[in-house]
């Protein structure tokens, strides 16, 4: 069945530089230092962008992050963790805006 | 060339062992290489394939029911050879080496004959509850000890190696730490070894280690020596796995 998402389409990344090379190979150079070891590890940068991946709700990247995150040493209970992180703040970001649902209800209301 | 081609399709198509990659010899003389033999410095002893364990990731396929063990006279001819040979490491492994009946022997018969005594361990077979003079033997001869330790995480541990097989590994390893066994100048030296628990490579080995050695500490007050990760091999037990899980 066809769907807007296929996997084969993540290996394919690199031909976004077909059109506008000079930005793509700028963002690449500065997507490897990123997620080169620094003051985190690789292992730790690779649990952040597997989070990251659950909020924005990349296939793509769900995909790869999982792949990595294995491959750096990472195991799928602190995997799951790092997810639930990730639903923490999203839904803790509703929550919060529920102090204007009441400020504004106070407001309007005898 | 294409005869030797043709060669190789029907072997992959022949034995399940292979991964549709050239042969070695083939891949060599194909890049115009050619390789000498050095001077062998380690002796690698298979004692045999019989494991208490059937790790999924086990190229060997080695596991309870296997029957090959190393027999008593040709432990006699493997030390003869290693007396004859001098090597610099002698490193014993199998399946699991406790589990054959002459290890004790071939452990004191070989640890004269090299600077480096080396025994691969699953740490389950040494901690069975029925081996226990292993540890002493294995202390008073300072073998080196390179034990299986996938993964901090037991479901992964278990997954590959077999139910309960993390907490029966965390214990021996507090036991042979208990007799000096990977503290820092006690000359007893304790190495892990990881493997993926999967269809993926393994991490960097510089940080794997170091985080191995804080968690251990932390967690269980377990110290080591080295780690080292190693790849899977994608052979027997391991290849089919591959196969049947789609990887």
């Amino acid at each position: 069945m066809e769907t807007y998402y296929n996997p084969e389409d993540l290996l394919k990344f690199k031909e976004i530089g077909k059109e506008v090379p000079e930005l793509a190979k700028k963002f690449f150079e500065y997507y490897g230092a990123v997620f080169a070891q620094g003051e985190l590890t690789e292992r730790e940068k690779a649990l952040i962008a597997l989070a990251v991946a659950h909020a924005v709700q990349c296939p793509y990247c769900i995909d790869a992050y999982t792949q990595a995150c294995l491959e750096k040493g990472s195991n799928p209970a602190e995997m799951t963790e790092a997810i639930h992180v990730v639903t923490a703040i999203r839904g803790g970001a509703s929550l919060i805006h529920g102090i204007q649902m009441r400020n504004i209800t106070e407001k309007l209301s005898m | 060339m294409i005869a030797e081609q043709t060669l190789y399709k029907k072997d992959t198509v022949s034995s399940e062992d292979t991964v549709g990659v050239a042969p070695f010899s083939l891949t060599l003389s194909g890049h115009g290489l050619k390789l000498n033999r050095a001077r062998t410095h380690t002796l690698q002893v298979n004692v045999g394939l019989l494991c208490n364990q059937t790790c999924r990731h086990c190229h060997l396929n080695a596991g309870p029911a296997r029957k090959e063990n190393m027999g008593p006279e040709i432990v006699n001819q493997v030390v003869s050879y290693a007396r004859r040979s001098q090597f610099k490491t002698i490193d014993i492994t199998g399946g699991a080496p406790e589990l054959n009946p002459h290890i004790s022997r071939l452990i004191q018969e070989m640890s004269p004959l090299a600077l480096r005594l080396m025994l691969r361990s699953n740490l389950s077979a040494l901690n069975d509850g029925k081996r226990d003079h292993l540890f002493e033997l294995l202390k008073s001869y300072r073998v080196i000890i390179v034990a299986s330790f996938p993964s901090l995480n037991e479901l992964q541990t278990d997954s590959q190696r077999g139910d309960g097989i993390f907490k029966v590994s965390i214990h021996a390893l507090k036991k042979l730490n208990a007799i000096g066994y990977g503290h820092k100048g006690s000359g007893l030296i304790l190495n892990l070894v990881s493997n993926p628990t999967g269809a993926f490579l393994p991490p960097a080995q510089v940080e794997t280690e170091k985080r191995f050695r804080q968690v251990l500490k932390e967690k269980w007050g377990i110290v080591f020596n080295n780690l080292f990760n190693f790849a899977n091999v994608p052979l027997g037990r391991y290849l089919r796995w591959l196969r049947k899980s789609g990887n």
